[in-house]
C-alpha cells in the first residue's frame, strides 16, 4: 500500500516547468508589494528555472545569484529546504504568513507541504506564532481541499495518504502541548481535506470535546495567549498566593519612591489587615525574617516570591468537649467567650506566621529590604523596631519559562540582579 | 435549542441582497453613522451567521397546565461566536458611555439633560430594535437583553429607554401605517424624535379599559380632553402617543370599550404638562399632561378606531416587554453586598464568615442565576420560534423579575445593614428605585392571574372530557368507577415518568430532572383535579388561581436553570460545578414550594387559610376598619 501511494505521490509531484515557475515568481512578487514588505527583508529563495532538478530541489539557500555557478554550493544546498523560508530577520506572525503565502504562489501542486509543515512547526515558537490558532489554521489550509479524502472503503480502511495524515496529527499534537483550543472552523478545514472518517478530523473532535471541559479548571485563571511580561506575571502569583484569605490586599509600590534604593524596579506585596495586626502585635524583641525565594509557576512561567515571616506562635491544644451542650456561648451579647486563647488565622502555621508576601521585578536583596521600607509606610509601623534578618537564599534569577516555548531574548532587556 | 436541534440554515440570497443594498443607501443618509453601527459594521475575522430559519414549537409553559413536558427546550438559546462579539462590542461600547458620563444627578432628582440625550443619540442607542429598513440596528431579543444588562445600572435612564424599546418603536413597528412608519421610524431611531407615552390615569393603571380621557370625533378631526399621568419620557418628548376612550360613555371598563391610539404633537393647543413628584426613579420624567379640548387631525390615529385594546394587550402583556428585567443592576449590587461582607469586620471575623451571611449571598446568587436563566430562555422562543406562543412565558418572566428584584435586593439590604439607608451611599437608590417595578409597572397580581388562565384556557378543553365526567359521577357511574379504581390500585405508586428531561440534560444532572418531570406530571394531575373541584367557576377563585400561576413560574423557572445548567457542565464553561449547585438547590427549593401550594390547592378553601382570609376581610369590610379590640380593652 505504502509503495503504491509513494509511486502515485512520485508520479504527481514533478518539477514544475519554467513557465509555471516565471508566472509563480510573478505572484510571489504580488504578494511581498501587498505586504509592503520588501523582499530583502525576507531571505526568501530564488528559484532556478534553467537547470533540471531532482525531485528534492528547487531552492537555494541564499539570495546571492552568483553563487550558481558554484557546482560544490549547488550540491550542497540542493536538498530541499525549507529552512530558506523561515530565516527571516524579522521574526513576528506578519512574516510567517507571508512565507505560508510565498509557499502556496510557488508551489501551485502543493510540492512537499508535509516537510514544509513540519518545518513551520519547528519555527513557531521563533516566530512566536505558536499560540495562534489562526496560524495553526492557515497552516492546515496549505494542504489541497479533496486530493486526500478517501473515495472508497478500501482507501478508508487504510489510512489513506498517511504521511498527510501523520503530519496533521503532529500538528494537533502540537496545538494540544501549547494549549490552544481548536475551534468548528478548523473541524471544517480538516473535514474538507481529509473527509468524514479521516484520523486527523477524529483527533480534533476528541480534542474539542476534552479541551473546552478543562479550560476553567484553574480556580486562578490566567490570561490566554499567555503571557511573560513579568509584572502581569508577578500580580498573578502573589493574588493567588494571598487568595488564602480573601480579606488580602494586593499592592504594587515602585522602588523608586524609597530613598537611596539602588534597583528601580516594581514590587508586588501582598498584605491582609489580619497580617498587619499580627505584626502589630509582634514583640519588638523577637526577630522577623525575609524568606526566599520561593518558586510558584504561573501558567507557562515560574515567578519567584519571598515571604516575610515570624516564628511559630506556641500553639495550645484547648479541649473542648463536643458533648457540653449545657453551656451555649452567645457572642452577640458580649459574653466572655470560654475559650481562652483565640482562634489561629490562616496566617498562623505550625511552621511560622506568615506576615507578607511579595514578588518584586529583579528578585534582589536591594528590593526587599525597599519592600520592607515601604511596608512600614503603609500601614505596619511596628516594622520601624522589630529587627528583620535577610535570610535569603542565593537568587534562583528570572522567570524561566516551563519549556522552550519563549525565545530566550524576550522583548525586554534582562535586568541584572544585584549582589548586594 | 438551536445547539442540538437546528436543522441547518436557508437564507434566501436575494433576501440579503436586497438588506445590503439597504445598508449602503442608510450608510449614505447623514443621520446614521452612530457609534454602535459602527461597531456592528467593524471588520472581523469571524462574520455573524446569518440568521437561522425559525422552527415551530408548542406553547411550553401552557402545556405545563396539561402536565405535558417538551424536552425541545433543553438545549439552551447559543449565539454564534460572530453575533456575540458584536454585542460584547456594543456593550462596551455602552459601559464606556455610562463610565464617561456623569449620571449622578439622576439619581439626586436631577432630569436627563439635553446634552445626555445626545451622546446618547450619537451612541446609537434608540436604533437598537428597530427594522434596518428604517435605519434601525434590528437587534435580536437576546442581544437587546445583553445591552439592556449595562444600561440598567442607571435604573432612571433605563427607565426612559425601555419605554423606547418596550412600547414606542414596537408600537409603530408593529400597528403603524406604512406612511407613519415612513415618516416616523427613522427619526426615532436616528434619536431625533423623541415620543412620550400617555396611556395610564388616575383610575386607570391596571385596568386600561377604564381611561376616562376622551376623543370625540367632529368633522374630520378627534377632540380630545382628559389628563394622563406617568407620561413616560414626557420630558423630553416632542410627541405624545395618547390612548383615549372614544364612542359610548357607558362601554367605559367593560371589554367593549372603544380605545383609539394618537399620535399628538407636543405643542398643540390646549395641552399642558407638569412634573410629578416621585419617591425613587427620580431621573426619569414621569409627567402628568392635561388635553383641554386638543384637535387631532384622523391621519395621526395609529392602527384603527377602536383597536387601542388590541394593541394595548400586545404590549402590556405581550411579548416586548422582556427588557425590563434588571438582571445587570442586581449583578452590580450582589457584587457590592460580596465585597462588603468581605471587608466588614464584626465580632472579631468577617462578616462573610457566618453561615448565615453565606446563605443570604447563595440565595441571592441562585435567584439571580434563575433570573438571568428565565429571561435568556424566553429571548431564545421569541428570536428563535415561528410565530411564538409565549404570552405566559412573558408574563412569568415580569412576574419573576420584579419579585426577584425585591427578593435579592431584601438580602443584600440585610447584610449591608444600616448603610443602605444612608443618602450619601448608593444603596439608599436601589432601595427606592426597586420600588418602582413591582408598584408602577403592570400589577404582579393581574399578571399572575393572566398566566393562570392562559393556561387553564389551554389545557381545559383538553379536560373537558373528565372534568365532565367526575363532576357528574351520578349521570357517568361507569367511567367515574374506573377512575375510582385506578386511583386505589395505584394510590402509593410514584407516577411512571419517561426521563424525556433526563435524556435531554447532562447526567449529573439526574436527580433534579427527575423531580422536576414528576413535578410537571404532578401539575398536569392538579390542575385537573382543581378544575374538577371547581369547575367554571375557577376563573373568579384568584386565590388559587395565583397558586397555579405559582406552580407554573415555579416549574418554568426549574426547566430554564436546568437547561441553561446542562449546556454550562456540557462546554465546561467557568465554575459550571457551582452552576450545578445553584441548580440543585433550586430545583430542591422550588419542588418544595410546589408541594405546599399543591397541598394548599387540594385543601382550599376550609382545609387550609381561604376561608379565614374571606372571613377576616369580610368583617373588615362590615366594620370598615381593623376589627380587633385593643390589646388592653375590658369588656365588663
Amino acid at each position: 500500500m505504502r509503495q503504491l501511494v509513494r509511486t502515485v505521490l512520485h508520479r504527481y509531484v514533478r518539477i514544475p516547468t519554467a513557465n509555471v515557475l516565471n508566472v509563480e515568481r510573478l505572484l510571489l512578487n504580488d504578494a511581498l508589494q501587498q505586504r509592503a514588505i520588501a523582499p530583502t527583508h525576507l531571505h526568501t529563495c530564488s528559484v532556478n528555472l534553467d537547470s533540471k532538478r531532482s525531485n528534492n530541489s528547487g531552492y537555494r539557500l541564499d539570495e546571492d545569484e552568483e553563487d550558481d555557478n558554484d557546482d560544490a554550493a549547488k550540491a550542497a544546498k540542493s536538498a530541499l529546504s525549507t529552512r530558506t523560508y523561515f530565516d527571516s530577520d524579522k521574526r513576528n506572525k506578519e512574516t510567517f504568513e507571508v512565507m505560508l503565502d510565498i509557499y502556496k504562489k510557488e508551489n501551485l501542486n502543493r510540492k512537499g507541504v508535509v516537510e514544509f509543515i513540519y518545518a513551520a512547526l519547528k519555527h513557531m515558537d521563533d516566530y512566536k506564532v505558536s499560540y495562534d490558532l489562526e496560524v495553526y489554521k492557515k497552516l492546515i489550509e496549505l494542504m489541497p481541499e479533496g486530493k486526500y479524502v478517501p473515495e472508497n472503503f478500501y482507501s478508508e480502511a487504510f489510512f489513506h495518504y498517511p504521511k498527510q495524515q501523520d503530519c496533521l496529527i503532529t500538528l494537533l499534537d502540537t496545538m494540544e502541548l501549547k494549549g490552544v483550543c481548536p475551534d468548528k472552523e478548523m473541524v471544517d478545514i480538516i473535514k474538507k481535506r481529509f473527509g468524514e472518517r479521516g484520523q486527523p478530523l477524529k483527533k480534533v473532535w476528541r480534542q474539542l470535546y476534552w479541551f473546552p471541559k478543562f479550560k476553567n479548571a484553574n480556580p486562578w485563571p490566567v490570561p490566554w495567549p499567555p503571557v511573560f511580561d513579568r509584572f502581569t506575571l508577578a500580580k498573578l502569583a502573589v493574588e493567588r498566593i494571598v487568595s488564602v484569605d480573601p480579606q488580602s490586599v494586593v499592592s504594587v509600590y515602585q522602588t523608586k519612591s524609597v530613598p537611596d534604593s539602588i534597583d528601580d524596579t516594581f514590587i508586588v506585596s501582598g498584605q491582609s489587615p489580619k497580617q498587619q495586626k499580627l505584626l502589630a502585635q509582634h514583640p519588638t524583641t523577637k526577630s522577623i525574617y525575609v524568606e526566599g525565594s520561593f518558586r510558584i509557576w504561573v501558567g507557562r512561567a515560574s515567578i519567584n516570591y519571598f515571604i516575610l515571616r515570624a516564628d511559630p506562635k506556641e500553639f495550645k491544644e484547648e479541649l473542648v468537649d463536643p458533648d457540653d451542650v449545657s453551656n451555649f456561648h452567645v457572642p452577640f451579647l458580649y459574653e466572655t467567650p470560654k475559650a481562652v486563647i483565640e482562634k489561629p488565622s490562616v496566617h498562623e502555621q505550625r511552621d511560622g506566621t506568615i506576615l507578607a508576601v511579595c514578588a518584586s521585578g529583579s528578585s534582589s536583596r536591594d528590593s526587599l529590604l525597599s519592600w520592607i521600607r515601604l511596608l512600614e509606610t503603609n500601614g505596619n509601623p511596628a516594622l520601624a523596631e522589630i529587627p528583620v534578618i535577610f535570610s535569603l537564599k542565593a537568587p534562583v534569577g528570572d522567570i524561566v519559562a516551563a519549556n522552550q516555548d519563549v525565545p530566550p531574548h524576550s522583548d525586554e532587556e534582562p535586568e541584572k540582579v544585584s549582589s548586594n | 435549542m438551536l445547539r442540538l436541534f437546528s436543522q441547518g440554515r436557508h437564507v434566501s440570497s436575494s433576501a440579503n441582497l436586497i438588506c445590503v443594498s439597504q445598508r449602503l443607501l442608510h450608510r449614505s443618509s447623514p443621520y446614521l453613522s452612530s457609534a454602535l453601527e459602527e461597531v456592528k459594521q467593524r471588520e472581523r475575522s469571524l462574520q455573524p451567521e446569518p440568521r437561522r430559519a425559525k422552527m415551530k414549537m408548542s406553547p411550553y409553559v401552557k402545556n405545563l397546565f396539561r402536565g405535558l413536558v417538551d424536552p425541545f427546550v433543553f438545549g439552551y438559546l447559543e449565539l454564534d461566536q460572530g453575533s456575540l462579539n458584536i454585542a460584547e462590542d456594543m456593550k462596551s461600547e455602552i459601559h464606556k458611555f455610562l463610565e464617561s458620563e456623569d449620571l449622578s444627578v439622576l439619581n439626586s432628582g436631577g432630569r436627563i439633560s439635553d446634552e445626555t440625550i445626545a451622546k446618547l443619540k450619537e451612541l446609537g442607542v434608540f436604533k437598537l430594535n428597530i427594522a434596518q429598513q428604517y435605519g434601525g440596528l434590528e437587534l435580536t431579543c437576546a442581544e437587546m437583553l445583553k445591552l439592556c444588562e449595562e444600561f440598567s445600572k442607571v435604573p432612571s435612564l433605563f427607565q426612559t429607554l425601555s419605554t423606547h424599546f418596550q412600547y414606542i418603536s414596537p408600537l409603530f413597528s408593529n400597528f403603524a401605517s406604512h406612511e407613519q412608519k415612513e415618516k416616523y421610524l427613522p427619526a426615532l431611531a436616528s434619536g431625533d424624535l423623541h415620543i412620550g407615552f400617555a396611556l395610564w390615569e388616575e383610575g386607570a393603571g391596571v385596568d386600561v379599559s377604564s381611561i376616562q380621557c376622551r376623543a370625540e370625533f367632529l368633522g374630520d378631526n378627534y377632540i380630545l380632553s382628559g389628563t394622563k399621568q406617568w407620561v413616560c419620557n414626557a420630558g423630553i418628548a416632542d410627541k405624545y402617543v395618547v390612548f383615549a376612550s372614544d364612542g359610548d360613555a357607558s362601554n367605559i371598563g367593560t371589554p367593549n370599550a372603544k380605545v383609539t391610539c394618537f399620535i399628538v404633537d407636543k405643542n398643540a393647543e390646549g395641552i399642558s404638562a407638569k412634573s410629578m413628584e416621585t419617591l425613587g426613579m427620580n431621573g426619569y420624567s414621569a409627567w402628568e399632561v392635561t388635553f383641554d379640548k386638543t384637535v387631532v387631525s384622523k391621519d395621526n390615529l395609529i392602527g384603527l378606531p377602536g383597536e387601542g385594546l388590541k394593541i394595548l394587550k400586545t404590549l402590556l402583556y405581550g411579548k416586548f416587554s422582556l427588557a425590563g428585567a434588571n438582571i445587570g443592576l442586581l449583578r452590580d449590587l450582589l457584587n457590592t453586598t460580596l465585597h462588603h461582607s468581605i471587608k466588614k469586620e464584626t465580632f472579631g471575623k468577617p462578616l462573610v464568615a457566618n453561615d448565615i451571611v453565606q446563605q443570604h449571598l447563595a440565595e441571592a446568587a441562585a435567584r439571580l442565576y434563575a433570573l438571568e436563566s428565565i429571561t435568556y430562555m424566553t429571548a431564545d422562543f421569541y428570536d428563535n420560534i415561528e410565530d411564538p406562543d409565549i404570552e405566559a412565558e412573558v408574563g412569568i418572566v415580569k412576574i419573576y423579575s420584579s419579585e426577584s428584584m425585591k427578593y435579592i435586593a431584601e438580602r443584600c439590604l440585610k447584610i449591608l445593614g444600616s448603610d443602605c439607608y444612608l443618602t450619601n451611599k448608593p444603596y439608599e437608590r436601589v432601595l427606592r428605585d426597586m420600588l418602582f417595578t413591582p408598584l408602577v409597572d403592570t400589577s404582579v397580581d393581574t399578571l399572575r392571574m393572566t398566566v393562570a388562565l392562559l393556561g387553564l384556557k389551554h389545557a381545559g378543553s383538553s379536560f373537558q372530557e373528565e372534568v365532565l365526567h367526575n363532576r357528574n359521577p351520578l349521570l357517568h357511574p361507569k367511567k367515574v368507577m374506573r377512575g375510582l379504581f385506578k386511583s386505589y390500585v395505584s394510590w402509593d405508586r410514584e407516577p411512571d415518568i419517561d426521563h424525556l428531561i433526563f435524556e435531554n440534560v447532562h447526567p449529573t444532572l439526574v436527580n433534579s430532572a427527575d423531580t422536576l418531570e414528576k413535578a410537571i406530571f404532578d401539575f398536569g394531575k392538579i390542575t385537573e383535579e382543581t378544575l374538577v373541584k371547581w369547575g367554571a367557576e375557577l376563573d373568579s377563585r384568584q386565590m388559587n388561581l395565583a397558586r397555579l400561576a405559582d406552580v407554573a413560574t415555579n416549574l418554568y423557572v426549574c426547566t430554564a436553570v436546568l437547561a441553561r445548567t446542562s449546556r454550562a457542565i456540557s462546554i465546561g464553561l467557568r465554575s459550571c460545578d457551582i452552576d450545578g449547585f445553584m441548580a440543585t438547590s433550586l430545583v430542591a427549593e422550588i419542588t418544595q414550594s410546589i408541594a405546599d401550594l399543591k397541598d394548599a390547592l387540594q385543601s382550599s378553601p376550609y382545609g387550609n387559610n381561604d376561608a379565614n382570609y374571606t372571613n377576616i376581610t369580610k368583617a373588615m369590610i362590615h366594620e370598615k376598619k381593623f376589627t380587633a379590640a385593643h390589646p388592653l380593652s375590658r369588656n365588663y
